[in-house]
């Protein structure tokens, strides 16, 4: 007898799937039920089933994370509700998967490859896996900012440029400005090269906020904002980043 | 713009005043003339006389260009003018100063000076104009950009995120056995939620009645799906009856996003879930909506997604309230000291445009 486990973190899912299952597949037992992943993993080495029908996108631990950590002789199909890359990849990994709304003459193919016992292909697996996590950001993307008793949450993204000054660093947005206390220099390290430049000492601006860059006698560059009145100056140590081609 | 020309036109009368007595100084020590008032008097009426006959030439002919003949013309013609008002004023003679044995050295110093002086002034003055239509050029542009921003974003907020739409589709085909009433209530909720979104003609403001209405939908169409994991309630105890929300208009779908960030970043990443309150404060200027939630919060080095990430959506909002109110206004993401995320926003108070 086929044993079955079902994951998905919307409750209804998780029933209508168990009762469609009934209906076209009677000799099949669902053995566990979970609602995240890491539930879904601890009941996997628990309860051992052959199959697991898995959503992708839950708490705790994505689908896809999930995948990885069951054990190796375990089948995988996947339920998603809406993702163009994934289904992309599902495609060309060969990995059986579900879309939601789980229309029925799907799941009924579905259920007769799972019969025939065809082998997963573990290393297309692997490869969906990799192609659909994912990767790791190393990247600044929020920054907290405290004021007294509270503490505010600015996006890196809205940030136009920062000013350092002594041992704080003024954070410029198009609304605001905020002090927070790190150096410049740590900051920079945490920051996406491509996206903010270092262009002083003391100045790192957002690229995509450089309307115009005036070179001067000594080799220096005024930069002018898009979406503040100030002025910046890039030292001439820094000239190389505006020099045309 | 004329008050721009006319502080202009004031510097350089002042700077052509104390270059005019500058000269009326050195005529005295040349020994050009007999005392000092008939040298400041003379040197004065000369000057203010060119500097008078540039800023009429200005006037008639605007669309003049700069150039050495020009100022030298206007030059030649304000230095006789100025001669003779010097002339008139020292002496009741408007020709004196023609007959004057020193009167052809004064002439070319003066008109030496007055053409340099002059065409510098022209040259300003025009430089200043084209500033100012730069300027006023430029400020058009943005307003315009501003103006189709808002429009980008107001799309941008009536669509519908994908992952959404198909998860509450499938829930609704899931409760069509189980639960025949809640599928029923849900469709109904969704088709409310589709109408709203789709409905162009549907100015860019609404009354706080109906936003509240449209957010109560999208938290119950959020608490069908997620079940137990989902708590919420909106707090409106400020106003007394139902009429008074509908009497507040706010720009429309300012606040659902905030909404959507809350259960998108906060309660739907979180295993046990979380609770989301909503609630209203009026002030004298001010509607301060309040959406807490107790999910995840926020993690520094999570990218705000492109298309409807919380960063993005924030900076939505603010864009808006920035082309709506100008300065007044605002948004202040917090995060709570226990869990999950405060999301602050000022509207200001006021008839819509």
């Amino acid at each position: 007898m086929t044993r079955a486990l079902i994951v998905d973190d919307e409750p209804h899912l998780v029933d209508y799937l168990i009762a469609k299952l009934e209906k076209l597949w009677p000799e099949l037992e669902v053995v566990g039920t979970a609602y995240n992943g890491l539930e879904a993993v601890t009941l996997a080495h628990d309860a051992k089933p052959d199959v697991v029908f898995l959503d992708i996108k839950m708490p705790g631990l994505n689908g896809l994370a999930v995948a990885e950590k069951l054990p190796v002789d375990c089948k995988v199909v996947f339920v998603t509700a809406f993702d163009q890359y994934a289904v992309d990849a599902f495609k060309q990994s060969a990995v059986d998967y579900l879309l939601k709304p789980i229309a029925e003459d799907r799941l009924r193919e579905t259920i007769d490859r799972l019969k025939q016992r065809q082998p997963v292909a573990q290393g297309d697996l692997a490869a969906l896996i990799d192609s659909l996590s994912p990767a790791k950001d190393r990247f600044l993307h929020w920054l907290r900012v405290g004021t007294d008793d509270v503490t505010e949450l600015i996006a890196v993204q809205d940030v136009i440029y920062f000013q350092a000054d002594l041992k704080y660093v003024d954070v410029v947005t198009s609304h605001k400005t905020y002090v927070i206390r790190q150096s410049l220099t740590d900051l920079e390290a945490k920051l996406d090269p491509d996206v903010f430049w270092r262009i002083s000492r003391g100045c790192i601006v957002r690229v995509d906020q450089i309307a115009r860059a005036k070179r001067d006698y000594r080799g220096r560059y005024d930069i002018r904002l898009r979406d503040h009145h100030k002025t910046l100056r890039a030292t001439q140590p820094y000239g190389h980043l505006f020099k045309k081609n | 713009m004329l008050t721009m020309l006319w502080k202009r036109n004031l510097q350089i009368f002042s700077l052509n005043t104390l270059f005019c007595l500058l000269i009326g100084v050195l005529v005295i020590r040349q020994g050009l003339a007999p005392n000092y008032t008939q040298a400041v008097v003379v040197s004065l009426s000369i000057g203010w006389s060119i500097q008078l006959t540039f800023v009429v030439f200005d006037r008639i002919f605007p669309q003049q260009t700069t150039g050495y003949l020009l100022g030298l013309v206007q030059s030649i013609i304000g230095l006789l003018l100025g001669m003779c008002l010097g002339g008139a004023l020292i002496s009741g003679d408007m020709s004196v100063l023609f007959f004057d044995p020193f009167a052809s050295e004064v002439l070319l110093f003066s008109l030496f000076f007055a053409v340099v002086g002059g065409s510098f002034f022209v040259t300003q003055v025009r430089l200043n104009e084209q500033n100012q239509q730069l300027l006023e050029f430029e400020a058009n542009q943005l307003r315009q950009e501003a103006k189709l921003l808002e429009t980008k974003i107001q799309l941008l907020q009536s669509q519908i995120e994908p992952h959404f739409l198909f998860n509450t589709l499938s829930n609704i085909t899931s409760l069509i056995t189980v639960d025949p009433l809640l599928a029923e209530k849900s469709l109904i909720n969704f088709t409310e939620l589709l109408r709203v979104k789709f409905d162009r003609s549907k100015g860019k403001s609404s009354s706080l009645a109906d936003e509240l209405w449209l957010i109560k939908i999208y938290l119950e169409l959020h608490g069908m799906r997620l079940g137990e994991r989902l708590s919420y309630q909106i707090v409106t105890d400020q106003f007394e009856t139902h009429h008074d929300l509908e009497q507040v208009t706010v720009p429309s779908l300012l606040i659902q996003p905030l909404v959507e960030n809350a259960i998108k970043h906060g309660i739907e990443p979180s295993i046990s879930g979380g609770s989301i309150c909503i609630s209203l404060d009026a002030e004298d200027d001010n509607i301060v909506v309040t959406v807490v939630d107790t999910g995840v919060g926020i993690d520094p080095n999570r990218q705000p997604e492109t298309s409807s990430g919380a960063g993005v959506g924030i900076a939505n909002i603010r864009q808006r309230l920035a082309s709506i109110y100008g300065g007044r206004g605002g948004l202040d993401i917090r995060e709570n000291s226990d869990s999950g995320v405060t999301a602050i926003l000022t509207i200001p108070r006021e008839e819509q445009p």
